[in-house]
């Protein structure tokens, strides 16, 4: 009796450690979000220009309407709801990666279609459009404009500074090289004054006239 | 009984055998790309150029501003005290050395704040800290610092103050402003002095 005791009880901890193991390795092998590209192909991949839309190409894209972009706004739903492109569909950053927003960025992958990210600047829209490729989407791009550019928003103060949005070198090097100059002693003219004739006309007395007895 | 005994031997060595290769996974710093997602909705990571411009005058030592841009643009002009480590030569071994060194602070500048986020974004995955960006990028600060614009009248007395530290600091990177060439001026012109004709007396007489 006391034997039987001793061997139910070193199965029941076998028993109890391969459950805990088959567990463990249930649990990490749990389909979970994993990058297709280590970072040194991703940071190739941002070298593909294709990537990149100026606002001119998205306009146009937009206008042809022609279903193989499916247009993605990775602004808040306030903003979202205040305004958007037509036909745009709303993904907030945060819930890039959420089941629901996933599926169906894979099926549109599926499909054949490209997805074209924008957001309020081109910077939003970048890091989505970094963390898709990274996810292993080949068709995503985003366009390298504001919302205000696209949406053809007037007034809008931040496309006023669009240039300051856009990796193009604003460095003034006239300024620049005003700048460098100015540790030399400028060479100061100073032009003689003329001087000047004074024109004095005397005052011609006229004759009183009349006068006189 | 001895079957039992050897099988949880070869258990117990087979669990052995898997801590051995557990680490490995887990020596990768990386982070996943929920977290990263996460770190790129947070705005915290942009900093402006006028806190970056203060800790640059101050000479602050855990700064290290790293220039994304390439060699040939970081030679026209460059952040005075700039490091250049081009975008596609991020992840060599040299940068890396110099992005892992967790006591600085890093902080990415490219023309705007594009190419220096896409660099955030993958030193962040790699897991280096902290890492920050410069906001607006080298077009912003030549823009706010090195041409700086006097505010108007009307604005507040901290708009000026902010405008004598932005003009402290060009002058600090670049030297005195160019002093004004005296312009010789211009001689008055002497208006030629006419005197008016004395009116003759008309009339008079008795």
């Amino acid at each position: 009796m006391k034997e039987l005791n001793k061997t139910n009880r070193l199965t029941i901890v076998v028993v109890a450690i391969v459950l805990v193991f088959v567990t463990g390795i249930l649990t990490l092998q749990k389909p979970d979000l994993k990058y297709s590209f280590t970072p040194a192909q991703s940071l190739e991949m941002l070298g593909d220009s294709s990537g990149y839309l100026t606002s001119g190409k998205a306009l146009a894209i937009i206008a042809a309407n022609d279903g193989k972009t499916v247009l993605i706004d990775v602004r808040n739903s306030i903003a979202f709801d205040r305004g958007h492109v037509k036909d745009a569909r709303n993904i907030p950053v945060r819930e890039l990666f959420s089941k629901q927003s996933l599926s169906f960025l894979k099926e549109v992958e599926k499909g054949q279609q490209t997805i074209l990210l924008y957001g309020e600047t081109p910077r939003q829209a970048n890091g989505p459009w970094i963390m898709l490729r990274q996810l292993g989407f080949k068709n995503v791009a985003f366009i390298n404009s504001t919302f205000g550019q696209i949406s053809g928003i007037e007034n809008d103060t931040i496309a006023k500074k669009t240039s300051l949005l856009n990796e193009v070198p604003l460095i003034d090097t006239a300024a620049l090289k005003k700048l460098s100059a100015s540790s030399s002693p400028s060479e100061k003219t100073v032009e003689k004054p003329v001087p000047v004739k004074k024109t004095v006309k005397p005052a011609k007395v006229e004759p009183a006239s009349g006068g006189g007895c | 009984m001895n079957k039992r005994y050897l099988i949880l031997a070869l258990l117990s060595v087979a669990i052995g055998a898997g801590m051995l290769l557990m680490p490995e996974n887990s020596r990768v710093k990386e982070i996943n790309p929920d977290q990263l997602l996460n770190a790129i909705d947070d705005p915290s990571r942009f900093l402006s150029t006028d806190l970056i411009t203060d800790r640059l005058v101050k000479k602050d030592p855990s700064l290290l501003l790293i220039d994304v841009r390439p060699a040939a643009q970081f030679k026209t002009f460059a952040i005075p005290g700039a490091v250049n480590i081009p975008l596609d030569s991020l992840l060599t071994e040299s940068s890396i050395e110099m992005i892992g060194k967790k006591e600085l602070d890093k902080v990415f500048c490219s023309n705007s704040d594009l190419m220096s986020d896409q660099a955030w974004i993958l030193s962040k995955r790699s897991g280096f800290e902290p890492i920050f960006v410069l906001e607006g990028g080298v077009n912003k600060w030549f823009n706010d610092i090195v041409e700086a614009k006097e505010p108007a009248a009307f604005e507040s007395s901290e708009m000026l103050a902010l405008y004598q530290f932005r003009k402290a600091a060009s002058q600090h990177f670049f030297g005195s402003p160019e002093v004004k060439s005296e312009v010789a001026v211009a001689p008055k012109k002497t208006t030629p002095v006419q005197k008016k004709p004395v009116e003759a007396s008309t009339g008079g007489g008795c």
